[in-house]
């Protein structure tokens, strides 16, 4: 079939399976999945600035099928999210400019590929410690943090007056709770902190910034892993909607191959997010920091077969390891989701009516500082 | 209409670079909100479906 906007010809079926891959692991990590939908178009033989623009436009897509279904089950906390977007969209232009020097001194390139394989590598193996560490505690702690002490203490920072004077909407408290965290008291700094950091990274690196701020939000706000989850994608429909418009501006996005991936994205996004109610918290970590680890390994591949004269073979082999693990971990999730119903047959969790509250949310009752998580479920919200 | 609506894509996307960006934006944000609420729907059906079936099945004996 060929697609008139990127003037190439690719095989639809294609296009809705790289689809639902992106939707059934946004759905379950909260990520956008910018880095598998570019890597599998590059693949598919699409110009690679089509990729990239057309990519970041199913992220927004998807993105937002993914919110709705994340709000539906409480999993959303809107004012940390968009606490977060008044610091990334300004630190997503500032990483513009710092590309723009980057490309100017002709090493933008390599040095994003660099970043991208430590920060992804170093992120992955302390996701993957933290849950064998959890594992070794099972019998005491469950699923408990490995940096709960930093989260409290993330939480109690004092940052800058009680109050501000805003124009046109006077004094604002500086300190607010953000109960769908379970976060009784915390700085609007930290947040708004938080979102520069994550844009600058997600600006330079070009992609959505989910796979930072989701860990983020669990190890060093505190926020439950579920609901760090939704916010997550919250806050990448603002940012994928400025990069979508930004991208078609320049005439890099074809729509219709968007349409063909979102139609399977939103089947995979339903079986995504349903999965994240059945399947333990520490779990979902686990598995997101293996997914990590296999982005800094295809990204350090494609470093290679760039760097090295006769390695040029393994920029597929990169693209493929990428697709191969996504395939993998989706099918884990498939295979997650599928046992739990059989074990739960009762709870529906894709869209039907939910039987299995237990009222453990973590909400206003419990310690304020979230440690150990429990599973949220539908409704709680 | 496959043909018009090549020709469209190419020369509005290529005329038009704002209102096309919006127009972008305007028909993923559309397409995502469609689909969600199919989806939706088809497994609520479904699962609802599922239910009766079991709620309705005689007992043995």
């Amino acid at each position: 079939m060929l697609f008139p906007n990127a003037d190439v010809v690719v095989n639809p079926f294609l296009l809705v399976i790289l689809g639902l891959l992106v939707g059934i692991l946004g759905g379950f990590f909260g990520v956008g999945g910018g880095f598998l939908v570019t890597g599998g178009l590059l693949v598919f033989g699409v110009p690679a600035t089509f990729a990239v623009g057309t990519g970041l436009t199913l992220v927004m897509g998807s993105s937002i099928i993914n919110t709705l279904k994340h709000r539906r089950m409480g999993n959303v906390d809107f004012k940390l999210g968009f606490l977060m977007v008044c610091g990334t969209v300004p630190a997503v232009f500032a990483a513009e400019e710092v590309i723009k020097q980057l490309e100017s001194a002709g090493v933008s390139g390599p040095v994003i590929r660099y970043v991208y394989v430590v920060f992804l590598g170093l992120l992955g193996s302390f996701i993957v410690y933290d849950y064998r560490r959890s594992l070794r505690r099972k019998g005491t702690g469950g699923s408990q943090l490995s940096t709960s002490g930093l989260t409290q203490r993330v939480q109690a920072l004092t940052i800058g007056p009680q109050r501000l004077w805003l124009p046109g909407f006077g004094w604002v408290p500086t300190y607010i709770a953000l109960p769908v965290s379970g976060i009784r008291r915390i700085s609007v700094f930290i947040p708004i902190s938080l979102g520069v950091f994550i844009g600058f990274f997600a600006g330079l690196l070009g992609a959505g910034g989910g796979f930072i701020l989701m860990p983020v939000l669990v190890y060093v706000v505190g926020v439950p892993t579920v609901v760090a989850i939704g916010t997550d994608l919250f806050q990448i429909i603002i940012t994928g909607s400025v990069g979508t418009f930004v991208k078609s501006m320049s005439n890099s996005v074809d729509p219709m191959m968007v349409v063909i991936m979102l139609a399977s994205a939103s089947l995979g996004s339903q079986l995504g997010a349903a999965a994240t109610k059945v399947v333990d918290a520490s779990r979902i970590r686990a598995l997101f920091g293996v997914t990590i680890l296999s982005g800094s390994l295809a990204v350090a591949l494609r470093q290679v077969s760039e760097s090295i004269s006769g390695a040029e073979f393994l920029a597929p082999v990169a693209s493929g390891v990428l697709l191969g693990f996504a395939g993998v971990i989706c099918i884990v999730i498939a295979a997650m989701l599928i046992s739990a119903k059989m074990k739960r047959p009762t709870s529906t969790g894709m869209g039907g009516p939910d039987t299995s509250h237990d009222g453990s949310n973590g909400h206003g009752t419990g310690p304020k500082t979230i440690t150990s998580e429990p599973q949220r479920h539908e409704g709680d919200g | 209409m496959y043909d018009s609506l090549t020709d469209f894509l190419k020369t509005f996307s290529a005329g038009h670079s704002v209102l096309w960006a919006l127009l972008v934006v305007a028909v993923v944000a559309t397409t995502s909100l469609v689909l969600y609420v199919f989806w939706e729907l088809v497994l609520r059906l479904l699962f609802s479906k599922r239910s009766v079936k079991k709620t309705a099945r005689p007992r043995a004996g």
